[in-house]
């Protein structure tokens, strides 16, 4: 079995995975569902898009704009948790593949 | 020619010798194939975080969104709003597994584990796909461009164009065209953060005094959506295009070869959408500004299109139309409008030339057996080929309609080349009929319904949206799918555990 092999089958990094994916897709679905909604929103939802909220600012130029706060924030969440997944990374690059190596 | 004119070609020569000089500097660092796909892999993750802002925000963004917002205000700002999303799908799915698995190209990652030649010619062809769409919408938007800012004849501009587009690429490698790169997005930036200074002092750094002006001059409506997109459907075809797309462009995802390591490659993605971000709310502020301080009938009067509203902006902002101040703001706009389109042509150059020169010729023509100075030079040949014949191509479309060109190399990223990265890197059981049936199906689907659509054949239109995503999508993802089951399992399947390994940990990535 060669070392690729054996990474994949440990447990460690079958956990790395479990943890990545269950950390990406369910992010990344619901950021591409919240999206989707707003040319819908466009679509059917015109009285409350075109809502005044504050002064001449509406319901509609808000929500745009929190698109791009929303994807900010993910991108920062990213790379808070990316650095848990580096570590554990390092971990199991230190236990089967530079030892194993040598 | 008065002084502002001067002006606007003084900072065009200045432009145009600090490429240069980038581009002989990087020379001497252009040395094998390493270095001239990849950059010999040395730019830091903030450096290529602002060369993939360079490399995305195109003439098109910083010219046609003004511009679609100045005509159509609200629906102009929606549409402004899709182009930074995809970098979440780029962020979380795409940029680190992308970039341990990887070498020059993107067919690099698809065929990994899959069968070679027959996953890699098809990459290879959707690449030069996605790449000569994208291209022809570039030099025929930049061409009439320049024709209305500079005055020079479009056949003109675009061979001006093209052979810079050369010079960098072929002689400079991806190391040139990164920092061409780099120096446009900080050129573009800083134009657009000037032009919002003077146009806060005349609101009082006020958002809703703005918007009131706004209301005052084109009534209430023009803040409502449905003054552009009337169909729904089409508006939320285009938006799974834009989100999914992103992911898919070739000449992006080159990019994270350049930089050492996936943690430099989340990095660049950071400080990449720190920069779109702010580049589309501020684009549309601009927008909003020359709806109001120039008025659409002006905007519409000097280009139907719209894609005046930010130069007459930046005229109105400098003392008017005519006045030495304004002369002088729209010839430094004209200038980084330049700038930006020939960053953006460059990388599709490079990753053009990396489709044919790695993909076809050297691993499916010679089967990989090439030695490292005959893959640079032919590496430099292609750039030199794709570069001309992009010239041709370009000339020959004048006077076409290419607007919707963008959207479908973003429709074909999304339909033909996500599909298969994501079912590579996280599904076991892929196989390459899959792979090759999903970009096939994928770019047929996306090109033919367009071809199909309204977009070509007008009032006469078969399929009846402009954007074909909510179809050729879907239809890219289950074909992968189906025909991994009636094809017949990989030997290579067990490459899998390779793959999966390498993605996640980056070992042994180049």
């Amino acid at each position: 079995m060669n070392k690729f092999d054996q990474i994949a089958e440990s447990e460690e990094f079958k956990e790395l995975k479990r943890s990545k994916n269950r950390f990406i897709w369910p992010i990344a679905i619901l950021f591409f569902i919240y999206y989707l909604a707003f040319p819908l929103m466009a679509g059917y939802a015109k009285p409350l898009m075109s809502h005044f909220l504050f002064g001449n600012i509406t319901f509609g130029y808000l929500y745009g704009l929190t698109f791009y706060f929303v994807a900010w924030a993910l991108a920062g969440i990213y790379v808070v948790k990316a650095k848990s997944f580096d570590k554990k990374v390092e971990e199991i690059t230190e236990k089967y593949f530079e030892k194993g190596a040598s | 020619m008065n002084a502002a004119d001067i002006f606007g070609i003084v900072i065009f020569v200045l432009i145009v010798s600090l490429t240069m000089y980038v581009t002989y500097w990087a020379s001497k660092r252009n040395r094998d194939a390493s270095d001239f796909y990849a950059a010999g892999r040395s730019l830091t993750g903030m450096q290529n975080g602002f060369a993939i802002a360079g490399d995305y925000l195109s003439a098109a963004s910083f010219l046609g969104i003004a511009g679609l917002v100045a005509l159509h205000g609200y629906d102009g700002f929606m549409y402004a709003v899709g182009w930074l999303m995809g970098y979440v799908i780029v962020l979380y799915i795409v940029a680190e597994p992308f970039r341990n698995s990887g070498k020059f190209t993107l067919a690099d990652v698809l065929s990994f584990r899959l069968s070679q030649r027959p996953v890699r010619s098809a990459s290879a062809v959707v690449t030069l796909a996605v790449t000569l769409f994208y291209m022809v919408a570039q030099l025929v938007g930049a061409g009439a461009i320049i024709q209305l800012l500079v005055g020079i004849p479009y056949e003109f501009a675009i061979i001006f164009i093209g052979i810079l587009m050369i010079i960098y690429v072929s002689v400079g490698g991806m190391l040139a065209t990164s920092w061409v790169q780099i120096i446009k997005a900080v050129l573009l930036m800083s134009a657009m953060i000037i032009m919002i200074l003077f146009i806060g002092v005349i609101f009082n750094f006020n958002i809703n005094s703005l918007f009131g002006t706004v209301i005052d001059t084109n009534g209430v409506q023009f803040l409502e959506p449905g003054q552009l997109y009337t169909n729904p459907i089409d508006l939320f075809s285009l938006g799974m295009a834009l989100i999914l797309g992103t992911a898919g462009l070739p000449h992006l995802l080159v990019r994270f070869y350049t930089v050492p390591s996936a943690q430099a490659a989340r990095k660049s993605v950071i400080w990449a959408m720190g920069i779109i971000g702010i580049f589309y709310i501020l684009i549309t502020f601009i927008g909003f500004a020359a709806s109001s301080l120039v008025g659409r009938d002006r905007i519409m009067e000097v280009d139907a299109g719209g894609n005046m509203a930010a130069p007459l902006l930046g005229a109105y902002l400098g003392g008017g139309e005519g006045t030495f101040g304004g002369e002088l703001f729209m010839s430094a706009i004209a200038a980084v409008a330049f700038a930006t389109i020939i960053a953006v042509v460059a990388g599709l150059v490079i990753t053009g030339a990396g489709a044919f020169a790695h993909d076809i010729y050297t691993n499916v023509i010679k089967r990989g057996e090439v030695d490292s100075d005959k893959q640079f030079k032919v590496a430099r040949r292609a750039s030199l080929v794709i570069g001309i014949v992009s010239i041709l191509i370009g000339i020959l479309a004048k006077d076409m309609n290419v607007a919707y060109l963008v959207v479908l190399a973003f429709c074909v990223g999304a339909s033909a080349n996500l599909p298969v990265f994501i079912f590579s890197i996280y599904w076991k059981r892929f196989n390459t009929t899959g792979a090759v049936a999903s970009m096939l199906i994928g770019t047929i689907a996306a090109v033919g319904l367009v071809m199909i659509g309204p977009s070509v054949m007008g009032d006469n239109a078969i399929f009846p949206l402009a954007n074909p995503g909510v179809v050729s999508i879907p239809l890219g993802f289950l074909s992968a799918i189906v025909f991994t089951f009636l094809g017949k399992r990989d030997e290579e399947e067990a490459k899998y555990s390779e793959m999966t390994v390498r993605a996640n940990t980056g070992i042994e990535a180049e």
